[in-house]
């Protein structure tokens, strides 16, 4: 067990930051976690290029968040997106991402700074019902649960529709079990063993994943066509919708890319690879490296698709399967047709892998338990968003989906306030509380983005905005 | 004249002065999509809107303010 030094620090009040600071969590640094440590120090002392190539290689974390965040709410979003408007609103998925990323520096302040994971320090500081319950259970947990069906939905129908490519038949009340089969698997590997071994297989299989979308959906672009200045002034120039319901379309897509689950499976999977003082730069390089520039690149693939294939023709399909099987119709190529589904495929897997870890280790955080894979309980809350399959059958419950949505819109401004005040809070992070004014601005812009989408869904819930 | 930065982080009943001006974001956030609505949907004056565009503006400006650490031994 390896105890941070800490500083006693006064200002008006005494502080506790030392009594923090030795709250360790057993399995917080494993000898694997030590030697990166000191393989880091190392790092940082040689020129650019081999720094850049040791960080790329010791990222992971942001793969992981990205493959998460590239799941079917985000694919819905930017292939609507993309045949109503064109490579217009191609810059939400980089801008929300770009957002997002002063909250994920922020837990990775958190992380590399404090020993207490950052729901228990909600709890410490805040309360039980912002950290355990609004953080940890609602926005987190519970989340991952119903979000799984979504996933399920699309997942068994890019499976039946890839099979049925070449002349099979298999419906989706069964094609489901091809993503149970590939995601449940890997979730159950994560966190296994005494090292960070395993933590570290799964993060190269979101590469992996990622990997295959960019190829597939960029093979797809072969067909389709693209247009290379539109799409850098697509991603760059922000564009905002006219109408109100443009601006409805704009507050949803900004936060279908990042939110409150995003912040904290970064956080976690920090925690589980056991990055301390040292990770801090590692951390946000990996946020830029493995988060915004594969999220934006894979998103930007589909959407342009979508808007190459439909923007500006009358009659465009409204949901995602019947733009989906659109799409396909116009695809010559089997193989690509083919590419096109296994890239959904990997969306789905990825996500899948990323809600059980979400769900395990919020849980386990929320109602302190140990996060030990050796435990009954853990393979129970990494399966337990698998009751997605019931998607397969009925579809997104669409009743609870929207109690769930509104139970996180209430949550996640709180959850974010708790961050904000947590970042600046000296009792939590001693004296590397946050200290720029611009990391400050970013996180209260993301908080802001969070208000709003609740706001919006009250006033569309009292029928003063549009649904 | 108290400094900003102080109330910021001064105690004031149950909470310190960060969680005070996070309500008065929220409200001006409120400010904005309720003025939103009813400039674009009912066509009325901008006022609403605007007033929450510039309270957000000015919440943010204070919030971002950091903590002082020189205290800190």
């Amino acid at each position: 067990m390896v105890v941070k030094e800490g500083g006693k620090g006064t200002m008006s009040t005494q502080l506790n930051f030392t009594e923090n600071k030795k709250i360790v969590n057993q399995m917080r640094y494993t000898e694997s976690a030590l030697k990166e440590k000191e393989h880091l120090i190392e790092l940082n002392k040689k020129p650019f290029s081999q720094k850049l190539a040791g960080y790329l290689k010791l990222s992971g974390p942001g793969f992981l968040e990205a493959a998460f965040t590239l799941g079917a709410g985000s694919f819905t979003s930017s292939i609507t997106l993309g045949a109503a408007y064109g490579y217009t609103m191609l810059w939400i998925p980089f801008y929300s991402f770009a957002f997002g990323l002063f909250m994920l520096a922020l837990a990775t302040r958190f992380v590399t700074v404090s020993e207490i994971p950052v729901i228990q320090a909600q709890n410490k500081y805040h309360g039980k019902f912002i950290g355990s319950f609004s953080t940890g259970f609602v926005a987190c947990f519970i989340a991952s649960l119903v979000f799984s069906f979504g996933q399920y939905a699309l997942g068994a129908d890019s499976v039946t529709s890839a099979v049925g490519l070449v002349g099979l038949n298999i419906p989706k009340e069964i094609s489901w079990i091809f993503i149970f089969v590939t995601s449940a698997p890997l979730a159950l590997l994560y966190g296994r063993g005494n090292g960070t071994k395993y933590v570290k297989m799964i993060e190269d299989v979101m590469k992996i994943l990622i990997l295959i979308m960019l190829i597939v959906f960029g093979a797809v672009l072969f067909v389709t066509g693209i247009n290379i200045p539109e799409m850098i002034k697509g991603i760059f120039l922000p564009k905002i919708p006219s109408g109100i319901e443009g601006i409805t379309m704009l507050i949803a897509s900004l936060t279908a890319t990042i939110g409150v689950m995003d912040w904290v499976l970064f956080n976690n999977a920090m925690y589980s690879r056991g990055f301390s003082e040292e990770h801090e730069t590692l951390g946000r390089f990996d946020s830029v490296m493995g988060g915004l520039i594969p999220v934006t690149l894979v998103l930007s693939l589909v959407s342009i698709a979508f808007a190459e294939a439909f923007a500006g023709k009358p009659s465009i399909p409204t949901s995602s399967s019947e733009l989906a099987s659109a799409l396909i119709s116009i695809i010559p190529s089997v193989w690509i047709q083919a590419g096109f589904y296994i890239g959904i495929m990997a969306l789905i897997i990825s996500t899948m892998i990323g809600l059980s870890i979400v769900a395990a280790t919020t849980f386990c955080q929320s109602f302190n338990l140990e996060p030990d894979p050796a435990k009954w309980y853990w393979a129970v809350l990494i399966l337990s968003p698998h009751i997605g399959f019931l998607g397969a059958f009925f579809g997104k419950p669409v009743m609870v989906v929207i109690t769930v949505a509104a139970m996180q819109s209430i949550f996640n401004w709180l959850s974010g306030m708790s961050w904000y005040l947590l970042g600046n809070d000296i009792r939590y992070l001693g004296k590397k509380v946050v200290q720029s004014r611009i990391f400050n601005i970013g996180i209260l812009l993301s908080i802001t983005i969070l208000n709003m989408v609740f706001l919006t869904f009250i006033l569309s819930k009292l029928g003063v905005w549009p649904a | 004249m108290i400094k900003i930065g102080e109330w910021l982080d001064k105690k004031t009943g149950y909470f310190i002065g960060r969680v005070y001006m996070l309500v008065l974001l929220f409200i001006s956030n409120a400010l904005i999509v309720v003025g939103a609505a009813m400039h674009y949907i009912y066509g009325n004056s901008i006022i609403l809107l605007s007033i929450g565009v510039i309270s957000t503006i000015i919440c943010i400006a204070i919030l971002s303010t950091p903590v002082k650490i020189d205290d800190i031994k």
